[in-house]
């Protein structure tokens, strides 16, 4: 077990600078002068540009520049925007509300799709299990912002049940609508796996032969049928509470929700590289060390898997 | 006479489905009195898993009993609500289900899966105990446990083991230090061993106040001490620690005997056994039967038995029953219905299964005994080899040996093991040469390496004389047209996506032997060959019936015309009047053709009919070989003679036979 650890952490290095080299060259052969951008129309000061530049190494080659955010990084020093702050500062200020937000979505798919999945698994072929079906494919095809729009409209702006928008206000009420767009494709997708794996297990012989020994049906049904077919249900999960860690753009715009997205696609669109690459190298890890998580929870939960 | 415990009677079971109705029993009707023992034998698809089923209410997807009675102990369990099944399930009707690897929840412990045999039942040892103390102090009778037994506890038995070890000198002086130390060792087992059992041993051991130390030290068990006891009882060494193990950790053989445990925990009256040992090796399953056999035996549990193989159904229960296509065709006392069939299907039966096939070359043998027994011993020297000198063998191994490291838990540690042990095999041009072993023996390594699909850790195998090591890629690619597979398994073996014409021309095509019409013609004659009709080519294997199947892939390996034809447990899988026709099927292209058969098994029984030459395999070595008749007749090392003891039908007087045959 702690070999497998260390051969994953050790295995994290070179996918962490393979990771930081991409989106540092990606960054940097972005079209457009970031200094420029910083004056948005306005005409810049020669001067003040070119100390500007030396400020922040713009005069370097790429690879010196990589080289020098790399020292910074193995420092903790993930540098400064361009808007004057520390990146981290920026960070710390965005992550809370996103893991908020993701454990909240993560809740969502957990309950509503186990359940619905589960019932739909033991009823398949019947009633309960088309409609969840139907639904599931909904959820699948209509676009995150339409579904976002349609709740902001109807649960926000007519029933005033909850906050159209986060904002400032950044209360679990306020990020139950998001957390639910958010979670609304990953739990069609846990709806039909739970289904599926349930459905299967459901005429495994093993649960044949825990009805033989004389259990009653609810006794099958949590002791042998449940247990079995969310090895893989929580797998998913897991990993989808990577991804959604790593922020929501679309989700965190609609519901200007400030988050890692969002950040994210301001900084893309104010052409920051510094806080580009610092957010998407911290993403790398948090995604890095989920999988691994993942896959100790796997091994945890299924006694046949032997991690080596 | 009370009525019988188990009454079958008319029962019909069908299989609604959209298009038509399966009807899989028609009028089945058997009666099982207490305590005895019946089998019911016959084809896959005949019926006999259904019928068990039903009497429990298992019957899987639309299943339901349409007509007819089913009687357990007086009570009617057609249309029985369903609490009734649950009481009766593992309290009252036991089930050891067929396949070991399919029926352990593969993320509980074994532990765990036994114990909940006794909670879902009402058995609690612990409070047991109680309700007997309760009793004792109550009135002077003998304490009433739910089955009348006080079982020995860990802790209980540390404590004797104690008391013991004070008084061994005396004990020692009065029986012996290996009658003591076998007692300590062997015979008190946790949770296993009852009061009456540990008085009888320390009376014997000459302790004068034996009936006093048993009844201190034997007070009844915990939960997990008595899941240790029915997993000894059941034949598990080391239960204790093995009942914290996980199903994967297991054997196939340990884990049937688990599946015992558990469906004798509640002690049933009446166990149904549904091919209980058909998933594994020969020895292991002529010990489980034999366990099987005495445990119903002794605790007096009337036994239902399903499977496909008459010997073994005749060698176990008393009655049989025989059905075909759902009905019931013939039943009766076993032996009389072995040596007499009446039904022609029964008559076939006899006729094709390889035990009893095994068993009659034998009595043919002694009866002609007098006039063999010159040709014996005067006879020229036994053979020694598989081929006659100076005749170049279509192949031939040397030292041949394969070393796989197993990985460790650390990064590049690992361990070796030795699969096949240099071994040396000749198979001669024409001949079928057999090479038997139990699983894990190294027989499949040995033929993956002869196929080349692995490579040896050392070693020579020469083919028609040629190096296979020194082959390149393109001599390789000639090599595999020579030299062709059948496979165990015809549902996993064949593409279920292509077509019959697809899968047996797919060899032709990648060798590019001749145009579309000629392959065509060639997959014609093919099937002609295997006695498949012409039609089977656009149908695909899902269509087809497991022995079909097993003729489609002797027709694939066959395409070719290879020199060597590798049967990898080709009838295996088969039932035992399809496992005849293909294994006559194989032998008359073999004929016709001069195949030359290199044939992998567990089965002896089928080697018997098949082979000229056989090499036992143990544990990656050769341990014996010889021409079939002679390894038969006289096996000379103990593990060959355990294998053809485990054959079953072994035991059973076949005088009057030839009448039946």
């Amino acid at each position: 077990m702690g070999w497998y650890i260390g051969k994953r952490l050790l295995q994290m290095i070179p996918v962490f600078f393979g990771a930081t080299l991409l989106v540092y060259a990606m960054v940097f052969f972005i079209p457009g002068d970031p200094i420029q951008a910083m004056f948005g129309e306005k005409a810049v000061n020669p001067l003040i540009a070119q100390q500007l530049r030396e400020q922040f190494h713009l005069d370097q080659p790429f690879y010196m520049q990589y080289l020098i955010w790399l020292k910074g990084i193995f420092q903790g020093d993930f540098g400064m925007s361009f808007s004057g702050r520390p990146v981290i500062d920026e960070i710390a200020q965005a992550y809370p509300v996103t893991v908020k937000l993701a454990c909240i979505a993560l809740c969502f798919e957990a309950v509503i799709g186990v359940i619905l999945g589960v019932i739909a698994g033991l009823t398949k072929g019947k009633w309960f299990d088309t409609t969840a079906l139907i639904i599931s494919l909904l959820l699948i095809a209509v676009p995150t912002f339409v579904m976002g729009f349609l709740l902001q409209v109807v649960l926000g702006v007519k029933l005033q049940w909850f906050p159209v928008t986060v904002g400032a206000n950044q209360s679990l009420e306020a990020l139950v609508m998001p957390g639910f767009v958010l979670a609304s494709v990953s739990i069609a997708y846990v709806l039909r796996l739970t289904r599926t794996s349930v459905a299967e297990n459901a005429h495994a012989d093993y649960v044949r032969t825990a009805t033989a020994k004389g259990l009653r049906r609810g006794q099958v049904i949590s002791r042998h049928i449940l247990r079995n077919s969310l090895i893989p249900v929580v797998t998913f999960l897991g990993v989808d509470l990577g991804a959604l860690m790593g922020g929501a753009i679309v989700t965190e715009g609609i519901f200007n929700v400030p988050g890692v997205g969002n950040k994210l696609f301001q900084a893309i669109m104010r052409d920051q590289g510094p806080t580009i690459v610092s957010l998407v190298t911290i993403l790398v890890i948090v995604f890095m060390v989920m999988s691994l998580l993942v896959d100790l929870l796997y091994a945890a939960l299924d006694p046949r898997i032997r991690l080596a | 006479m009370a009525e019988p415990l188990l009454q079958v009677s008319g029962v019909e079971v069908e299989f609604p489905a959209r298009r038509h109705t399966v009807h899989a029993v028609r009028g089945a009707s058997f009666t099982l009195e207490a305590g005895h023992s019946l089998a019911i034998v016959g084809e896959s698809g005949s019926g006999k898993s259904t019928t068990a089923h039903a009497i429990i209410d298992l019957l899987p997807g639309t299943g339901r009993v349409t007509g007819g009675s089913i009687r357990f102990d007086g009570q009617e369990l057609v249309g029985a609500p369903k609490k009734t099944f649950v009481a009766l399930r593992g309290a009252q009707i036991g089930l050891v289900p067929q396949d070991p690897m399919s029926n352990l929840n593969p993320v509980h412990r074994i532990g765990r899966q036994v114990r909940e045999s006794l909670k879902a039942n009402g058995i609690d040892p612990k409070r047991s105990t109680y309700k007997a103390l309760v009793s004792l102090l109550g009135e002077d009778d003998i304490p009433d446990t739910p089955d009348g037994r006080l079982y020995l506890s860990a802790h209980g038995r540390a404590g004797l083991v104690e008391e013991l070890r004070q008084r061994e000198t005396v004990i020692v002086a009065q029986t012996g230090r290996d009658a003591f130390e076998k007692a300590l060792d062997k015979e008190l087992v946790v949770g296993f061993t009852t009061r009456m059992e540990v008085q009888a041993l320390l009376h014997r051991l000459g302790l004068d106040d034996a009936a006093a130390v048993a009844e201190k030290y034997v007070t009844g068990t915990g939960l997990n001490d008595r899941v240790a006891g029915l997993l000894a009882e059941a034949g598990l060494p080391d239960a204790a620690r093995r009942a914290r193990q996980f199903p994967h950790e297991f054997s196939g053989g340990m884990r049937q005997r688990a599946l015992i445990a558990m469906a004798l925990a509640a002690r049933p009256r009446l166990l149904i056994a549904d091919e209980p040992t058909s998933a594994l090796d020969v020895t292991v399953q002529r010990q489980i039967l034999d366990h099987l056999g005495t445990l119903t035996r002794e605790l007096g549990t009337a036994l239902l038995f399903i499977t496909h193989d008459l010997g073994l159904a005749a060698e176990r229960a008393e009655q049989l029953v025989v059905m075909y296509k759902g009905r019931v065709v013939e039943s009766g006392p076993s032996l009389e219905l072995l040596t007499d069939p009446q039904h022609p299907y029964t008559q076939r039966l006899v006729r094709a299964a390889p035990s009893l096939a095994s068993r009659r070359i034998q009595e043919a043998k002694e009866v002609g005994a007098t006039a063999e027994v010159i040709s014996v011993t005067g006879g020229a020297a036994k053979a020694v080899s598989a081929v006659e000198p100076g005749v170049q063998p279509v192949l031939h191994t040397k030292d041949l040996t394969k070393v796989f490291r197993i990985r460790g838990a650390r990064p590049g540690s690992y361990t070796e093991f030795t699969a096949v042990d240099q071994v040396d095999i000749d198979v001669a041009r024409g001949t079928t040469a057999a090479l038997v072993g139990e699983s894990g023996s190294g027989k499949s390594t040995v033929a993956n390496m002869v196929l080349s699909l692995l490579t040896p850790t050392s070693g020579l195998i020469e083919f028609e004389g040629e190096d296979l090591s020194k082959l390149s890629p393109k001599e390789l690619f000639d090599f595999r047209r020579k030299v062709q597979v059948v496979f165990q398994d015809p549902y996993g073996s064949l593409d279920p996506m292509w077509s019959i014409f697809r899968i047996i021309e797919e060899p032709l095509r990648t060798h590019n032997v001749g145009d579309a019409r000629s392959r065509e013609a060639r997959v014609l004659e093919l099937l002609d060959r295997v006695a498949l009709p012409a039609s089977t080519m656009r149908r695909y294997p899902n269509e087809l019936s497991g022995g079909q199947r097993q003729r489609v892939a002797v027709a694939r390996a066959l395409a070719l015309n290879p020199s060597l034809v590798v049967l990898d447990e080709a009838v295996s899988a088969l039932d035992v009047l399809v496992q005849a026709q293909v294994l006559e099927l194989l032998g008359e292209l073999q004929r016709d053709m001069g195949l030359t058969y290199l044939f992998i098994t567990h089965d002896l029984a089928v080697v018997r009919q098949m082979a000229d030459w056989v090499y036992v395999m143990e544990k990656g070595k050769i341990v014996e070989q010889g021409p079939t008749d002679d390894l038969f007749d006289h096996p000379e090392t103990d593990y060959t003679k355990r294998l053809l003891d485990a054959i079953p039908g072994g035991s059973l007087n076949l005088g009057g036979w030839t009448k039946g045959a």
